[in-house]
């Protein structure tokens, strides 16, 4: 059972764009948004924005955002109804979501139970298995290589070495030959133990040349369950998604509608109630596998809102309300075609190198179909203790081929100066015929996109603009521009006119 | 005439502008600088300069540049063009900067403050160039740290699980003495 209630203020448990994306709607409900901010935080985007900022102390993510007492101690002395976890820190963390309900507090969320069951890989598929879901083979968690060397065996290669306790690419590897597999074992225990405290793996059947689909679903606590259609989150990069889009190129309205089932029977089968997120791997045969259970708001949540006209943070206060879904399965509908693109701060030039520092102009794309979730702002310090994502730049348009054009001409009006961004790798992906055909698969990156390189075509205009905002450095104090800004610039150029050809 | 002359990528781009006195416009023309004499790369008679806080937009001349651009008073600044970001050196500063270098250093400093993973070489270890000598961890994201030329692990003063900072040394290396036929 899920605790429901009313809800009038809102404890937003995260930081960066999401935080700032859950407080947008909380106002637009006239319910009061409560955010915590570690010390590095102080003047991030979310602190100011909220209707009220606990300052909670703390640098890392642990002295801070996954501090679980600072949190609930902010909750109190904030006396909100609610806690929203957004993703990451303690979405996905069982004991907090009960912590919460005990407290007396409304959680955002799904039920305790269902985010312990599906935060275990390995209970995840036995209950999809169950529910008849179709599961990838695998093997149980392995603690030594013997074991591993025979599982491996079992199965065949190509294998993926997998963190049972994991998510987000971490502590995963694939092995195409049983000699890597030892190497392997140690590394995907290694960041397993660093990422999640635990070092316990298993070994999954690898598909070769998959694309990754997920669906949205949701359900309220009257036991109706829907999903929202699927999004294709095939571009990664390390497996980490950089590019998602809905629909899927590689969907019929058959297959969709199998896949949609499966996603609703999962949910079922998990208890679930709330946001959430099955998601599945597709091989080139069309077969698909439940790949796991995203129980919070995914990253990508914005194109689902923007193909079927929803708001999915104003849908899971008001199931957190006790409220029924307004729409029934054959009710949700949708429309044109929507893309996202996760902003990095990683030199694409230096080996996607993370950046970091203070963000020393910014000009946001705007225009039609174009929704920019950021963090940030000019001034901004963007600090190396939280995860490089600057933002999610995400457009809608009639069909796919106009979608792609509008995330290349939107990429285009993003510039950021300060650090180093993905922009200019992403507007290529986009570009890249290869995307425009809809060709892909999870192997898009390596396949089409290695050995990039950055482009210097604008170099000589490059050098022209840092020449206009060359500060004058021949000194003086010529003001004939009166203290406008790029006055100095202007003196040293009006000099260099009366020497030249006048 | 006067000139401006970055290293933009690489590439050395000479600016050479002029500001008229009748309208207020700008004749500007852009050369690269090779080896082997100059190559006109912009050539704009007659265009419009317009600030938007860091904003600069240039319109004229049938053609629109705008971008992004802070020039640091030191010489060295950035650009931000379409989306795509150019580091700006001023080219006297960039050719003393490349006379200080030189060759790969012996020295492996930590890029950016993180943590270290594991220390895969030990003292008196061979590597060559290339090699991996540690894994750092920042911002939640694993990489190599590798060596930039060959010879001998001379020191390895961190150890794995410790906070560095940006210029903390990692690893010295002992260059490989040159090999007889070079």
């Amino acid at each position: 059972m899920i605790r429901t209630g009313p809800i009038g203020s809102v404890l937003v448990a995260n930081r960066g764009e999401i935080a700032l994306r859950i407080c947008r709607t909380l106002a637009e409900m006239e319910i009061r948004s409560v955010v915590v901010a570690s010390d590095p935080d102080r003047e991030a985007l979310h602190a100011l924005s909220a209707d009220r900022t606990i300052f909670i102390g703390g640098e890392s993510p642990a002295e801070s955002y996954l501090d679980q007492g600072k949190i609930l101690a902010a909750a109190r002395e904030a006396e909100v109804d609610a806690v929203h976890p957004g993703y990451g820190f303690l979405a996905e963390n069982a004991a907090f979501a009960r912590t919460v309900e005990e407290a007396g507090l409304v959680w955002i969320g799904p039920p305790a139970a269902a985010i312990a069951a599906m935060g275990d890989k390995l209970v995840a598929r036995e209950t999809m298995a169950k529910a008849g879901v179709p599961v990838i083979p695998g093997s149980p968690v392995l603690t030594e290589a013997g074991a591993a060397r025979r599982e491996a065996e079992r199965i065949g290669c190509p294998l993926m070495l997998k963190a049972a306790a994991g998510g987000g690419g971490k502590g995963m590897r694939v092995v195409r030959d049983p000699a890597e597999l030892p190497a392997a074992l140690e590394a995907a225990r290694r960041e397993s133990q660093g990422a999640f405290g635990s070092d316990a793996v298993f070994l999954e059947k690898y598909i070769e040349r998959p694309r990754h689909i997920e669906f949205q679903v949701l359900a309220d606590s009257l036991g109706n369950t829907v999903h929202l259609f699927e999004r294709e989150c095939s571009i990664q990069r390390r497996h980490q998604k950089i590019v998602e889009e809905t629909p899927s190129v590689a969907l019929d309205g058959e297959l969709r509608e199998r896949m949609g089932k499966a996603a609703v029977e999962a949910a079922r089968a998990a208890g679930y109630v709330n946001a959430g997120t099955v998601e599945f791997i597709l091989g080139q045969d069309r077969e698909f596998y439940f790949l796991e259970m995203n129980t919070r708001l995914q990253v990508e949540h914005p194109i689902t809102e923007m193909t079927c006209g929803v708001d999915l943070v104003r849908s899971q206060v008001a199931v957190a309300r006790g409220e029924e879904l307004p729409w029934r399965q054959e009710e949700i509908g949708r429309r044109g075609h929507a893309i996202e693109c996760r902003v990095y701060a990683e030199d694409p030039a230096n080996n996607f190198f993370p950046s970091s520092g203070r963000v020393t102009a910014l000009a946001e794309p705007a225009g039609p179909g174009v929704r920019n979730d950021t963090g940030i702002y000019e001034g901004a310090e963007v600090s190396t203790f939280y995860d490089p994502m600057l933002s999610k730049l995400v457009v809608f348009g009639e069909d796919r081929e106009s979608a792609a054009a509008r995330m290349v001409r939107a990429l285009r009006g993003y510039q950021v100066l300060g650090l180093a961004t993905t922009i200019p790798f992403l507007a290529e992906v986009i570009a890249h015929p290869a995307f425009l055909a809809g060709d892909t698969c999870t192997d898009f990156i390596p396949r089409h996109m290695e050995g990039w390189k950055l482009r210097d075509e604008a170099a000589a205009e490059a050098a022209l603009l840092a020449a206009l905002a060359q500060p004058d450095t021949t000194g003086g104090g010529r003001s004939a521009a009166g203290g406008e800004r790029g006055a100095a610039a202007f003196d040293v150029w009006r000099e260099v006119g009366r020497r030249g050809n006048r | 005439m006067s000139s401006f002359s970055y290293m933009v990528g690489g590439r050395r781009m000479r600016v050479v502008p002029a500001r008229r006195r009748d309208d207020g416009l700008y004749d500007i023309t852009v050369y690269e600088e090779k080896e082997d004499g100059e190559e006109l790369r912009l050539e704009l008679p007659g265009v419009r300069v317009v600030r938007r806080g860091r904003g600069i937009e240039l319109v004229g001349a049938g053609r629109r540049i705008a971008g992004l651009a802070f020039m640091g008073p030191g010489g060295k600044g950035e650009v931000d063009i379409a989306g795509t970001r150019y580091m700006v050196t001023d080219a006297d500063l960039a050719q003393e900067e490349a006379a200080l270098e030189g060759e790969a250093s012996p020295e492996i400093e930590a890029p950016m403050p993180g943590r270290v993973v594991k220390v895969l070489v030990a003292e008196g270890d061979q590597v060559a160039a290339g090699d991996p000598l540690l894994i750092l961890e920042s911002m939640k994201m694993e990489s190599e740290v590798t060596a930039g030329l060959a010879g001998r692990v001379a020191a390895v003063p961190v150890a794995a699980d410790q906070r560095v900072d940006p210029g903390d040394l990692l690893v010295r290396i002992e260059p490989a003495a040159p090999s007889p036929e070079e």
